[in-house]
């Protein structure tokens, strides 16, 4: 949590590329312009990927439930658990951060049903509802997305290009 | 849910373009509406109608870059509205997005065959609508053609009126309020289009006796007056078309010619396709869309 929730702008005088790795119920922002964000293990979760070119501001989310009316003191203390209290306080720290709504190029992964076999819950079909939701609220589109299905994907963000990568059963592709 | 990618391409040349959202559900229209405001078109006006008649009263009046259309509405569908406005010469080369819950595909080929630009099944995701969109209004649109409209009139004023003019800075004038026939004619061929005029009534009947080579009666004034703004567009509009066109064979629309208002003057002349023109101390508008 301590090295995601940082903000990167104090390593700026870094010479080596940083990795910060974004952990499950967690987010991320960065105005390095340089390095990259990381999540590993999307199933069911949902993972976003954010970036403003012309602000040089990135930002990464990993959510794993829809709600944070299921449990409004956990989302307090750590928004990124859900989806709509992850997005909102992710948005919320880039807009500080210089980013401009107009610029952001919004990129999403995960939201699978292999973490819920029976399916009952459907948590990932659920995410990505809600997702689209708070974007819909919030008048934002999404530019990419590899989203269903029942695999697990690691989702890389380059903070110099903007360029977003899954990887998934090995294989790593341009988002 | 599958793997999509969905470019975009931000558009910030060209005209701003005016929208036409028809849909008897007032929800589809304003989500429609929401999407198109997200998309960051450069964008002039969206217009609503909740069915086909409505659609067509405000294609009468207003020019129309883009048409979003639903299928099944009462009073007037979505198809009959495509009909048309393929029987009309202004309206022909209009695109149209159909936006309906269609999914055969049989009838979908059909809806392209008749000239539909592209079919968006219902319920959309907002980024289908605005990738549509950019796709038509990303083509390169023709710029205005303040340049042909003052070639043309140096070229008919003096032999059809006996006048010369001088072209002014339109989105510079003053609010007009004076009485002023209001004339427009839709043209097609290489170039489509409408051509429109506001021309103040003491000039057109200036306009008339020039033609006439004398004073006309009281009586018939007005009449004269609004025959001659009308062959004043017409002769205009054959003069622009071969003009733009080089030459190529056009159809004209007969003109249609009747009073405008301080409210038409303030729209016309702030268009960026509007040229104004001082004729004999009268000021008069003439707008040329063209697609």
């Amino acid at each position: 949590m301590m090295s995601a929730d940082t903000n990167l702008k104090s390593r700026r005088q870094c010479a080596v590329p940083t990795r910060t790795i974004v952990g499950i119920s967690e987010l991320a922002v960065s105005t390095v312009g340089s390095g990259t964000l990381v999540t590993h293990s999307l199933g069911s979760c949902m993972g976003v990927s954010i970036h403003d070119p012309v602000a040089h501001v990135g930002g990464m989310l990993h959510a794993m439930m829809p709600l944070s009316a299921a449990d409004p003191e956990r989302a307090r203390t750590k928004p990124g658990m859900y989806v709509d209290s992850g997005m909102t306080t992710l948005l919320e720290r880039m807009f500080a951060l210089g980013a401009t709504k107009r610029n952001l190029v919004i990129r999403v992964a995960g939201g699978a049903s292999n973490m819920d076999s029976d399916s009952v819950f459907r948590i990932g079909e659920r995410n990505y509802t809600v997702l689209r939701k708070i974007l819909w609220k919030n008048a934002l589109f999404i530019q990419s997305e590899d989203v269903g299905g029942s695999k697990s994907r690691t989702m890389t963000l380059d903070l110099a290009t903007g360029e977003t990568t899954i990887k998934s059963n090995g294989v790593m592709r341009p988002l | 849910m599958t793997n999509t990618t969905l470019e975009m391409t931000s558009s910030e040349v060209g005209n701003p373009v005016n929208i036409l959202i028809v849909d008897d559900s007032d929800i589809i229209r304003r989500m429609i509406a929401r999407t198109i405001e997200m998309s960051g078109l450069p964008l002039s006006s969206i217009h609503e109608a909740a069915n086909g008649r409505e659609a067509l009263s405000v294609l009468d009046r207003t020019w129309i870059d883009v048409v979003l259309a639903d299928l099944n509405m009462p009073i007037m569908g979505g198809l009959e509205l495509l009909d048309r406005t393929r029987e009309d010469a202004a309206l022909r080369d209009i695109p149209v997005i159909v936006v309906s819950t269609e999914s055969c595909e049989e009838r979908v080929d059909e809806l392209e065959k008749r000239g539909v630009h592209a079919v968006v099944r219902k319920p959309f995701r907002p980024e289908q609508i605005r990738d549509v969109l950019l796709s038509i209004t990303d083509r390169e649109r023709p710029a205005a053609r303040t340049d042909a409209l003052g070639r043309a009139v140096d070229e008919v004023l003096p032999l059809l009126t006996f006048m010369n003019a001088i072209q002014l800075d339109a989105a510079s004038l003053a609010p007009s309020s004076q009485t002023m026939m209001h004339a427009r004619m839709g043209f097609s061929g290489s170039v489509s289009g409408i051509l429109s005029a506001l021309v103040p009534f003491s000039l057109a009947r200036t306009m008339s006796e020039n033609a006439l080579g004398e004073p006309s009666s009281s009586k018939d004034a007005d009449m004269i007056a609004g025959d001659t703004v009308g062959e004043l567009l017409n002769t205009l509009a054959g003069t622009v078309v071969s003009d733009l066109g080089n030459g190529a064979a056009f159809d004209l629309a007969p003109p249609e010619v009747g009073t405008g208002s301080a409210t038409d003057w303030a729209d016309m002349q702030v268009q960026p396709t509007c040229a104004a023109f001082e004729v004999e101390g009268h000021t008069m508008l003439l707008n040329l869309n063209v697609r």
